[in-house]
């Protein structure tokens, strides 16, 4: 990588720490009024901040502030739980005002307010920043504490089914953007204390909330240890969403590959956490991160474990085929037809040729100008909304597709080709893979047009070059293929039944390695392979 | 815990079978039908046989000196001068099976896939990729080395299959016709079908389990012994005693020769050659990173990245200086001679005798 040290310097610039400043802690004056003052200058001009200045006692002698946001606290709850218990019990005589007087604080705290999530805090910054992740503080006059009530409550949108990872079999639940919810839809399948949530707020200015999810006695320390020091490397402004922290703690930048899994399904969190792998969920978004991720593990789709095992192997043989497929197919085109017509059979040969007649441009150039149309027609089709989307398809496919070939710009059998490739790419259930799987097509075609088949076999080469190379938290990328135990080829290629998953994945070197208890292979429910034969009836 | 990048047995496995094949499976049965005629099946078995014996011997050596490569055990046993005099002879044999197996591959993709490029390009576009791989270090080319074979092993299972309906075997009678003479002769001789293991002397101290050498070696063994056997069987097979002599290669012709009629592809040449393509990349991966560890090590230099660079000009020009194919392997014949005897076989004998009689090294 020597040569990317000096661009990447460039790139990089200098660390002037500018930002990162922890703020000092600042202590609550016990003059409430003094407080009300500092808390509304910190807030200037934010009109979304209440604040809210109130008497309780039944001679209106104690003095109260609540701040909160509108809009993102649940207001019933500030005023059925908090204002009204506050100023309904101090109508109460129980207990004796001088005991009231004394014990104001603890008073409130543990016997007023009608609430769940409670905290105590003596920092005013620690207040103001509770404030903005939509909690409420309540100050009370002559005390330098403040209690911070959970008044979380924003709009939200509810699980809906994932847009992109589908399944026929399985949960259609989906993560949403509020990060709560998705830790909890992930702590609904697991109900283990051992199952950690531990939460971190990243961004200088945007303290966006995330929570590492892993199993404490199954995760490897290392990974987990890898995973931490990155996550706290990150100082950064804002984060917006979970490909901000994936892009911050990936191994290698400059790969096409993602080396770490995006996903919105809480069954796919929940078996990767039960796999020894640690989850990164980033509050306003509904994609949670799963490191390390493996190559095999990007081609998997959580139904393959819901469906029976023969089928599924099926399905992931050819969605491996595929994979490879959308990859070489336009560059094996013009490899054959520029350079070694003569392996594939002489009469599809002849009409290939035949197809071409009339086509100006070089194998190349054609297939070049397909696949680039293939990219346009995908990239408008995620950007329009859905009713103009199948206008795209219709005009793209039919249209674009049928004129060109009688407008002999393209031949017959490079829309073939195209189609093909684009078809197959839909297979990868991982779209990150399928990106760059399109990246490297081009590549590819670059180097067939060049050197023929012998390019597309040095592309390969240099991809799997790469591949070798490259890890995911310390796990090597093409693992289990790779640098790993014979059993785990048992969930690669084709899946073996559930009940050989006896131990879990031996590239994650994990802790505790044995996922359930060992399972003949027969089949122990079926009365007449225990009756034996009983001679035919 | 993590990042433990040792090389495991099945790595081992798949690095002696990829270093073993290369361009030598192309002229074997040439090779085996000057020698012995159609008993040359019998000295490729046995050929193989002598390899795993002196292979025997590596294993001993790198389970006395664990820790050790081939540089430091020579240092070791032998001392500073006599140690450098051999690994001068070692490195330059690697050097100059660098520069044959990259001319005969440029020879054989220009021949079968780029009729009209100039070897040149092919050259050194090969060796730029070599290059990229050998720099990445043992652990990323065992794991290439492992990531491809299975691969390739379910392809030449294939390849094998559809080449039988076209062989015909009674061209390998008569059998057990030859002089033991010339038995012995061509068994010394087609056991330089089968170098590559050498290098094993080179990576010991990354191999995990050392006392699991020999064993990671023995399937190794068997498959490279049964893919050369099948080279030798079906070259004599498909075209008979007196046509394998004339031809250079006559793997690759009998590769040529095999049509499937009805499938979608045809012939199998464009796709087995790219196969042959990775084969052979592998040896030249294996042996200039062999080289360049050799060198490193001996002038106890770091920058062992540096040495694999400097290495590729070298080998280029070497593999440049033979006008055509039959000096290439005119030369080749006398560097083995000269050269890889001593390298393969007489120097880890050497080690060998000598560290068990100055008791160096674990017992």
């Amino acid at each position: 990588m020597g040569l990317f040290d000096s661009i990447k310097k460039k790139l990089g610039g200098n660390d002037d720490g500018g930002e990162n400043d922890k703020p000092e802690k600042k202590p609550i004056s016990k003059d409430i009024d003094k407080t009300v003052k500092t808390m509304k200058d910190i807030f200037k001009d934010c009109d979304d901040v209440i604040f809210r200045e109130f008497s309780v006692g039944t001679e209106q002698q104690y003095k109260y502030m609540l701040v909160c946001i509108d809009g993102l606290s649940d207001k019933m709850l500030v005023n059925d739980f908090i204002l009204e218990e506050l100023m309904a019990s101090a109508r109460i005589e129980k207990p004796s005002g001088e005991i009231v007087k004394s014990h104001l604080f603890d008073l409130t705290k543990r016997g007023v307010l009608a609430v769940t999530e409670l905290k105590e805090i003596d920092d005013l910054n620690e207040s103001v920043s509770a404030v903005l992740s939509a909690d409420t503080v309540l100050f009370i006059d002559g005390y330098d504490k403040a209690i911070v009530i959970g008044t979380k409550a924003w709009p939200a949108r509810g699980p809906q089914e994932p847009k992109s990872e589908g399944v026929v079999r399985g949960p259609s639940d989906g993560f949403v953007e509020t990060m709560r919810f998705n830790t909890a839809l992930v702590r609904r399948r697991i109900r283990d204390p051992k199952f950690k949530i531990k939460q971190m707020q990243v961004g200088v200015r945007s303290k966006t909330d995330i929570a590492v999810l892993y199993v404490e006695d199954i995760v490897n320390e290392d990974l987990l240890k890898r995973v931490f020091e990155r996550l706290k490397d990150i100082e950064i402004d804002g984060i917006l969403e979970s490909g901000y922290i994936e892009q911050l703690i990936e191994d290698n930048i400059f790969s096409p590959f993602p080396q770490i899994q995006a996903t919105e399904r809480p069954d796919s969190a929940a078996g990767a956490v039960l796999e020894g792998r640690v989850v990164i969920i980033v509050d306003n978004s509904p994609f949670a991160l799963i490191v390390p991720a493996t190559l095999s593990g990007l081609f998997m789709s959580p139904e393959d474990y819901y469906q029976r095992w023969i089928v599924t192997s099926l399905v992931r043989i050819i969605r491996i085929t595929a994979g490879l497929l959308s990859l070489v197919m336009p560059a094996l085109y013009v490899a054959i037809t520029s350079y070694q017509p003569d392996i594939i059979p002489y009469r599809f040969a002849l009409s290939i040729a035949g197809s071409r007649e009339g086509v100006p441009f070089p194998a190349f150039i054609e297939a070049f100008l397909m696949v680039i149309t293939l990219e346009l027609l995908k990239e408008a089709g995620v950007r329009l909304p859905d009713p103009l989307g199948a206008t795209i398809g219709i005009v793209g496919g039919i249209v674009i597709g049928q004129a060109a070939v009688t407008a002999k710009i393209v031949s017959p059998v490079m829309v073939i080709i195209v189609s093909v490739t684009a078809i197959s790419s839909y297979l990868i259930p991982n779209y990150g893979v399928a990106t760059g799987f399109s990246l490297l097509r081009i590549v590819l075609m670059i180097l067939a047009t060049v050197l023929g088949l012998y390019g597309i076999m040095l592309g390969i080469i240099l991809i799997l070059i790469h591949l070798v190379n490259l890890k995911s938290f310390g796990i090597p990328y093409l693992a289990p293929y790779v640098s790993s135990a014979s059993r785990d080829f048992k969930d690669s290629v084709v899946r073996f039944p559930i009940r050989t998953f006896i131990y879990r994945p031996d590239y994650l070197q994990v802790n505790n390695r044995k996922r359930m208890k060992s399972m003949s292979l027969e089949n122990k429910y079926d009365d007449n392979s225990t009756k034996g034969d009983d001679g035919g009836k | 815990m993590i990042d433990n990048d040792k090389i495991s047995s099945r790595q081992l496995v798949a690095f002696l079978i990829l270093t073993m094949i290369g361009i030598g499976i192309f002229s074997l049965p040439r090779l085996v039908a000057e020698n012995t005629g159609t008993d040359g099946w019998i000295t490729t078995i046995l050929g193989g046989l002598l390899a795993f014996a002196d292979f025997y011997i590596i294993s001993k050596l790198a389970k006395r000196f664990p820790g050790d490569t081939l540089v430091e055990m020579s240092f070791k046993v032998f001392g500073k001068l006599p140690g450098v005099v051999m690994l001068l002879v070692v490195g330059l044999y690697f050097l100059s099976t660098i520069a044959a197996v990259l001319r005969i591959f440029g020879e054989v993709v220009k021949m079968t896939l780029l009729i009209r490029t100039p070897i040149e390009v092919i050259l050194i576009t090969i060796l730029v990729t070599v290059l990229i791989l050998a720099r990445c270090g043992i652990e990323a080319i065992v794991r290439f080395d492992e990531a491809i074979f299975i691969i390739l092993f379910i392809i030449s299972v294939f390849g094998i299959l559809l080449a039988l309906p076209g062989a015909d075997f009674t061209n390998l009678l008569p059998l057990m016709r030859t002089d033991v003479k010339y038995i012995i002769f061509g068994t010394y001789e087609t056991t330089y079908s089968y170098v590559g293991f050498e290098l094993v002397l080179l990576i010991v101290p990354f191999i995990k389990r050392k006392d699991k050498i020999l064993k990671a070696a023995i399937p190794a063994f068997i498959v490279v012994i049964l893919t050369n056997l099948a080279a030798v069987v079906f070259s004599f097979s498909y075209f008979g005693l007196a046509e394998v002599k004339q031809l250079i290669w006559p793997t690759l012709s009998f590769i040529r020769s095999i049509e499937v009629q009805g499938s979608f592809v045809e012939r199998l040449e464009g796709i087995v050659m790219t196969q042959w393509v990775l084969f052979t990349f592998t040896t030249l991966v294996a042996y200039l990173y062999g080289a360049a560890v050799l060198t490193s090590r001996t002038l106890k230099n770091r920058e062992f990245k540096h040495i694999c660079t400097m290495i590729i000009p070298v080998v280029y020009i070497m593999a440049m200086i033979p006008d055509n194919v039959p000096e290439v392997y005119g030369i080749l014949d006398k560097s083995t001679l000269y050269l890889g005897t001593p390298a393969v076989f007489i120097i880890p004998i050497l080690l060998l005798a000598v560290s068990s009689i100055r008791k160096l090294g674990v017992r």
